[in-house]
């Protein structure tokens, strides 16, 4: 680029100091959400194949316990798993976004400066 | 072949001992309830022709340690729970467990006891409106030396100085039933993400090795409830100094390998299916309880334990339980030849 090109596009290094930090913020806050999916997925299921390993999470939560305390630690314990849930949907979208709007920028800028050359 | 029954609990975590109480201050129920119709119930097991019973003390320890002494989530390590002090056992727990034994006694049955399952290691699940009283959560038990030494001194030690006045009545202690569900097993696997893995394999087998030695100096036989075949040869049970090697039959592997250990350290069959379950490849569409106990006998296992006579669990969603008068009759029909 030359010296007057330059000149005439002053913020042109931050945007892209920017988009390259919005890119590493997605592609970590998306890796730490495939991470904590797996973590979520793989703690869910239940143990084994056994009798005692099939036992899933509700059924310990609710095995010899009088009826309104299961019933409510299986409801704290489905709302502990949904709000774990909102939490990867929200990493999922924030990373997401970022990294788009990264790549978006990147592609931006490198059509304006094809064109600029093309000028 | 001499045919057990998993009872295996009637409150599961607090059979022994004070019941759990609600913030209210009410109890969860009566204590001891499993004795209001135990000694009808045994007999009826002993006129199967069963001669055990195999039963799971602290469970998931649901009752032991409670409010101040509960398990609590470690606030510097994320997700990690922390059990810090190893409490005795009350004299009401060692009282009712006496009770148990001693009905055992009466109905000419022997007792198969199991210290802890694997559910006591699994991350804590405090219950809403007992706030005192957190199920699970106890990890640090196995894992801590000193912890795990104060476990034994206070909790093992003392059941096994009950169990001396039954000689005759303890078929033989178990350390843990099913250690495989907590344990994270070395190598390149997915156990570092399974949040029920708490106990490294190693910390686990030194846990077994101190309670098989502290069974086997009291004079009974030892055992671990192992979940499949195949980790007797992993975590290496005869290095373990278990008396009897013990595995779970639950359809894997697809034959069921012939009882080959030394008959004075034999392999037994902790638990099967009474339900068709998972079916036994090798018996084709003979999926009954009496076919099963057949197959096992012709292998050689000179014990087996069946799943269960507990028929809450024949409601769950894929039951292994069938204790209906049919499987009842099936039992029958094999004990008296």
């Amino acid at each position: 680029m030359s010296e007057t090109a330059q000149r005439l596009q002053p913020g042109r290094g931050a945007r892209r100091i920017l988009g390259l930090l919005a890119a590493v913020a997605g592609g970590v806050i998306l890796l730490w959400t495939l991470s904590s999916y797996m973590r979520l997925t793989v703690s869910a299921r239940p143990p084994g194949a056994t009798a005692g390993g099939a036992t899933t999470a509700i059924e310990r939560c609710s095995r010899s316990m009088p009826v309104d305390l299961a019933q409510a630690c299986v409801a704290e314990m489905e709302q502990k798993e949904a709000t774990a849930r909102r939490r990867l949907w929200a990493g999922a979208t924030v990373g997401g976004v970022l990294l788009g709007l990264a790549l978006w920028a990147e592609r931006a800028a490198r059509r304006q400066a094809r064109n600029r050359r093309d000028a | 072949m001499r045919v057990g029954v998993n009872y295996a609990w009637h409150n599961y975590g607090w059979d022994f001992g004070a019941p759990p109480r609600r913030d209210s201050g009410q109890g969860w129920g009566p204590r001891a309830d499993f004795a209001t119709h135990l000694g009808e119930e045994l007999r009826e097991l002993r006129r199967l022709g069963l001669f055990a019973v195999r039963w799971f003390l602290l469970g998931d320890g649901t009752s032991y340690g409670v409010d101040a002494q509960r398990p609590h989530l470690d606030a510097r390590a994320d997700g990690q729970w922390r059990f810090d002090v190893c409490p005795p056992l009350t004299s009401e727990f060692l009282a009712d467990f006496e009770l148990l034994l001693a009905a055992c006694a009466a109905a000419d049955l022997q007792l198969l006891p199991s210290l802890i399952d694997f559910h006591f290691c699994f991350p804590g699940l405090p219950v809403p409106g007992s706030s005192g009283v957190v199920k699970c959560g106890r990890s640090d038990v196995i894992v801590d030396p000193g912890k795990r030494r104060a476990f034994f001194a206070g909790v093992l030690g003392p059941l096994l100085d009950v169990a001396a006045g039954y000689r005759d009545t303890l078929y033989a202690f178990e350390v843990i039933n099913e250690p495989e569900w907590c344990t994270r097993e070395p190598g390149l696997n997915l156990d570092p993400l399974d949040a029920k893995k708490t106990v490294p394999r190693e910390a686990m087998r030194e846990f077994i090795r101190d309670g098989t030695a502290m069974i086997n100096a009291a004079g009974f036989s030892s055992t671990v409830g192992f979940a499949a075949y195949p980790t007797l040869a992993r975590w290496d049970s005869v290095d373990l100094g278990l008396s009897l090697h013990q595995f779970h039959y639950y359809g894997e592997p697809t034959v069921i390998p012939r009882q080959s250990f030394d008959p004075q350290w034999p392999l037994i069959v902790g638990e099967f299916a009474t339900a068709a379950h998972r079916p036994w490849p090798e018996l084709g569409p003979r999926q009954d309880v009496l076919s099963r106990l057949r197959l096992l006998s012709a292998k050689d296992f000179p014990v087996a334990f069946l799943w269960s006579r507990n028929r809450a669990e024949e409601a769950a969603s894929e039951p292994a339980v069938d204790w209906s008068e049919r499987t009842r009759d099936l039992v029958a029909e094999f004990t008296r030849g």
